[in-house]
């Protein structure tokens, strides 16, 4: 557990160090978000800069990112201008992505919308309800710190939060999947072929893993897309309809319906996207556990237990699992690395809503609170996944359990 | 009893003749390298595909398809047609599918060699100096790496690109800069083996300062492991400029890649699917030969890692 927490506190220091870097880089670079053909008015161009915090130095803009304040007097009277503070009118309309409209009525939009975090630790911005009752709801960045990621600078009426709410969810929706895929199928398959050394077996688990390792998805996404969802719909077409004429079904169901498209999809839609990034992983990952098999294999305790006439299962389930799965679980980091790198050519090759996507747009658009925003959850989301491993490490390694005692 | 055991060796050696000559290590693993069937066909295919892009322009000559040139006889997306000469058929502008992919495994290799060089020159220089330095110095710059490793640093690549532009130049060294990691780690473990020899131990004894050491005596001695691992980083940096490219922050118009090749095909599959087939498969073969090449010259030079 000290081993996991150490190993937290470092990434979440080189969290903080890399979020600077993009932020400050993006800044620094040429360029920027209000520069496009049809540039703003002047006086507007100003009033965006100071509302985006741009006007202040880097490190000023930075504190101001984190933490919403910028050090700045925050005037209470929330009339247009002041950079932090402005009103919607009562019932105003506010349009979300996905096309959901909200309304600015109560305080609880307020607080859901804009300081997500403050909602779950009981506090509301001192003086907010004041303002609210007086001006209607009142707006205030609160800082990433607490939840808020702040409007989007290229269509400056959507908020990155929503942007993160509708694009997360379609991420994981296709990451999580892929990679239960790839562990379930390709750890058994590894240890198979480590247990079947030289034979038949082995040598088709080692072409699975080859291939899964050479194809990269990119050229396996519109592959499957045409051979599974194009040609093989043509030719269940043309077997049940054209030539047993079952009509019936025809009209039930057109396709396949592997082609993730709308809302309608069910467990179909994930068929494509899964494999796609999944093979890719399995075929690392079987060639991983295939090696820690074969090491543990050759191990005196193994010899030990098969010489006491111990059953296959048993030794491969109780001596063999946990070294022979150690070198995976330490490739989970790239595996991270690969997953969001991996769904960023899925969500191009099906057209998926996902954060990656919004991650490129960003990043071409200049969308600088945008890109932040991605950038902080997919930062967030390696070292949640490294800080699950690091726990998993310390149960099976007990030799990284420094200091004696369990845990 | 010696001298008789001298007499035996003497004619051993002799009946044996020119069996026993003593042979380098580069000769053994050499020869190692050429028994392994598999790395050797392998090898013999990048060298073809190699050529290949080297000489690329030839096809627009026996073609008679350049690069750019719209064909508007047979204008925008027909399939392969061998009697006009369109092996892989041609994209939406009615431009030569084959000819453009032996244009774009050249923009390609171009980028594996230079990308390749500019991780092996970071990667050998962290891991020399770290190797080196040992102690504190070393631990810090050895969980740097760690930390660097589980970050997707494709992803500041893509950051990077967009906002730098897409200067072929800026596509080598960024992905110089993501590629460098595992060639640092194994660089460090043969510096670490390195340091405690003899001969440099002579020569510390000698005066010579560090920078001598290093420029001297480890980098010569590394090169060959580092050879060796750049030919398993090419894949990867080929994959990596690929994957920029599919995501059209690669090279620009009027040249091409595979990935932005496959990407144009991508787009387009239900309706073409030959414009993906021919970027494709040489994408795919190129890979698998050259990480064949990777792991046979691996376990030649490295036998221990088998």
């Amino acid at each position: 557990m000290a081993y996991a927490l150490q190993r937290f506190g470092q990434m979440l220091i080189i969290v903080i160090i890399a979020l600077f870097a993009v932020f400050s880089t993006q800044r620094l670079a040429p360029g920027g978000p209000f520069d496009g053909e049809r540039p703003p008015p002047p006086a507007i161009l100003e009033n965006l800069r100071a509302y985006y915090d741009m006007d202040l130095s880097m490190p000023a803009q930075f504190y101001a990112y984190l933490f919403g304040m910028a050090g700045r007097e925050i005037e209470a009277n929330g009339t247009a201008g002041k950079a932090h503070w402005f009103v919607v009118p009562k019932n105003a309309e506010i349009t979300t992505l996905g096309g959901t409209t909200d309304r600015s009525t109560d305080d609880d939009l307020f607080v859901r919308r804009f300081c997500p975090w403050d909602q779950w630790l009981g506090q509301v911005l001192p003086g907010a309800r004041a303002q609210m009752r007086e001006n209607g709801t009142v707006f205030r960045k609160c800082g990433v710190v607490r939840g808020d990621f702040g409007l989007s600078m290229a269509r400056r009426s959507i908020y990155v939060n929503d942007y993160v709410r509708d694009g997360l969810p379609a991420t994981l929706k296709y990451a999580i999947p892929s990679l239960l895929f790839a562990l379930l199928l390709g750890v058994p398959m590894g240890f198979y072929a480590a247990y079947r050394q030289n034979k038949p077996a082995d040598f088709i688990m080692i072409t699975i893993g080859m291939f899964g390792t050479v194809v990269p998805n990119l050229v396996m996404a519109p592959l499957l897309i045409f051979l599974f969802a194009v040609q093989l719909d043509a030719f269940f077409h043309w077997l049940f309809v054209e030539t047993l004429e079952w009509i019936e079904l025809a009209r039930r169901q057109r396709t396949l319906n592997l082609i993730p498209s709308g809302k309608t999809g069910g467990v179909m839609h994930y068929v494509l996207p899964t494999l796609v990034l999944g093979t890719g992983l399995l075929g690392r990952i079987v060639r991983l556990s295939r090696a820690g098999a074969l090491e543990a294999l050759r191990s005196n305790y193994v010899r030990t237990a098969r010489a006491k006439g111990l059953p296959a299962h048993v030794i491969l389930l109780r001596h063999v699992f946990k070294p022979a799965i150690l070198p995976v679980l330490t490739y989970m980091g790239p595996v991270t690395a690969f997953i969001l790198t991996g769904s960023l050519v899925i969500e191009r090759a099906f057209s998926l809503p996902g954060l990656g996507r919004q991650f490129i747009a960003a990043a071409t658009d200049r969308d600088y609170t945008l890109l932040m925003g991605t950038t902080v959850i997919l930062l967030l989301a390696i070292i949640l996944l490294n800080f699950i491993v690091d726990l998993l490490y310390t149960w099976l390694d007990p030799r990284i359990r420094r200091g004696g005692g369990r845990s | 009893m010696s001298l008789l055991n001298r007499e035996r060796n003497e004619e051993a050696l002799a009946a044996a003749g020119e069996v026993l000559r003593s042979r380098s290590l580069t000769q053994l693993a050499i020869a190692r390298f050429l028994r392994n069937r598999v790395a050797v066909g392998a090898t013999a295919i990048v060298i073809v595909m190699i050529l290949l892009a080297t000489f690329a322009p030839i096809f627009e000559l026996l073609t008679g398809y350049e690069m750019d040139y719209q064909d508007r006889n047979f204008y925008s997306g027909k399939a392969p047609n061998w009697d006009a000469k369109h092996y892989f058929g041609t994209d939406q502008n009615g431009r030569d599918i084959f000819v453009r992919t032996m244009f774009g495994m050249r923009i390609s290799m171009l980028v594996a060699l230079v990308a390749a060089s500019v991780a092996l020159v970071i990667g050998v220089g962290y891991g020399a100096i770290s190797g080196l330095a040992g102690g504190l110095t070393d631990t810090i710059m050895m969980r740097i790496l760690d930390l660097l490793i589980s970050y997707p640093l494709t992803l500041i690549a893509v950051i990077a690109l967009a906002y730098f532009g897409r200067n072929i130049f800026i596509v080598f060294v960024i992905i110089g800069l993501v590629e460098w990691q595992i060639m640092a780690r194994v660089i460090r473990g043969q510096v670490i083996s390195l340091r405690n020899s003899d001969f440099i131990e002579a020569a510390r004894a000698a005066g010579v300062r560090p920078i001598g050491i290093l420029v001297r005596h480890i980098v010569p001695n590394v090169t060959g492991v580092a050879i060796v691992y750049m030919t398993l980083i090419i894949p990867e940096v080929i994959l990596v400029e690929s994957f920029l490219g599919y995501l059209g922050l690669g090279v620009q118009e009027p040249n091409t890649s595979l990935g932005v090749l496959i990407s144009e095909g991508a787009n387009s599959i239900e309706r073409k699917p030959w414009m993906t087939y021919g970027p494709g498969m040489f994408l795919v073969v190129l890979l698998l030969a050259l990480n064949f090449v990777g792991d046979g010259l691996r376990d030649a030079f490295d036998p221990k890692d088998r």
